[in-house]
């Protein structure tokens, strides 16, 4: 049984993935895949949702900025939502604050990514 | 309890997580404070993951606690010994220091990087027998305030 629980939301504005447990080395090949799948799929607006996420490595932050390149590439973006202090902690010590958006609340997004009424 | 106790463990690629849990567990008990327990936990997970990646599919972590310190050594036995040659371990030949010197990436981002942000102390001993990466933290300083 894998470590990390990956979800994908489809909303107006995007498409949403949650992640939840821990993200490491054993399951980084499944992390790029979602990634790699969505992006392939034609997902320009990704937002990470980091809310159930208790760990995360290097190597699993570096899929993320990794999938952030390739959606910038294609006139995309991807923003990381939530993460907890300790996930927080590996993201500013890694600049990774400084590279991509990360916005404390699901709600509390920039303008471009609010949801729309429908 | 807790001072001068050592942890002995080996570890592969699906034990990272019982890995991380049982040096938290340890440096809590030591008496570090939470925050700065996180950051041992993450920087032996790296040095481990590393050791997993590049040094062979397994390695081993001796962590001791004295008052003042937790030192913490992981080792594998390179990628030499492995059975299942992993990505560009073998025959990498990048540019740089630490790429001759060890087969481990040293660069903004990668494990051994982050190891250096958080680790008080940390020296790196690498060679065709393996990999023995040694870091120390100060048992007050504080990781998350």
């Amino acid at each position: 049984m894998s470590l990390l629980g990956i979800a994908v939301e489809s909303q107006q504005f995007g498409v949403v993935i949650r992640l939840s447990g821990e993200a490491d080395l054993s399951t980084v090949g499944q992390l790029r895949e979602a990634l790699d799948g969505q992006i392939s799929g034609g997902a320009r607006q990704l937002a990470i949702d980091l809310s159930g996420l208790r760990f995360a490595d290097s190597g699993s932050i570096r899929a993320l900025t990794d999938a952030h390149l390739a959606l910038k590439a294609r006139g995309g973006t991807l923003e990381l939502v939530n993460p907890q202090p300790n996930v927080a902690r590996i993201l500013v010590l890694l600049g990774i604050d400084q590279v991509l958006t990360v916005r404390p609340q699901p709600d509390s997004g920039p303008a471009g990514a609010r949801i729309q009424e429908g | 309890m807790g001072r001068g106790r050592t942890l002995d463990q080996e570890f592969g690629e699906t034990t990272l997580r019982v890995l991380r849990e049982t040096v938290l567990a340890h440096a809590t008990a030591a008496g570090m404070p939470e925050g700065r327990a996180l950051d041992v936990v993450l920087a032996v997970h790296e040095l481990a993951a590393n050791a997993v990646e590049h040094g062979g599919g397994t390695g081993r972590l001796r962590m001791s606690v004295t008052n003042r310190e937790l030192v913490c050594q992981v080792s594998d036995p390179g990628p030499a010994s492995s059975g299942l040659p992993r990505n560009s371990t073998q025959g990498s030949q990048r540019p740089g220091a630490a790429a001759r010197t060890s087969p481990w990436p040293y660069e903004p981002g990668h494990g051994l990087w982050l190891v250096r942000q958080i680790a008080d102390h940390i020296s790196v001993n690498c060679g065709p027998a393996g990999s023995q990466v040694t870091v120390a933290f100060g048992m007050l300083r504080s990781g998350i305030p």
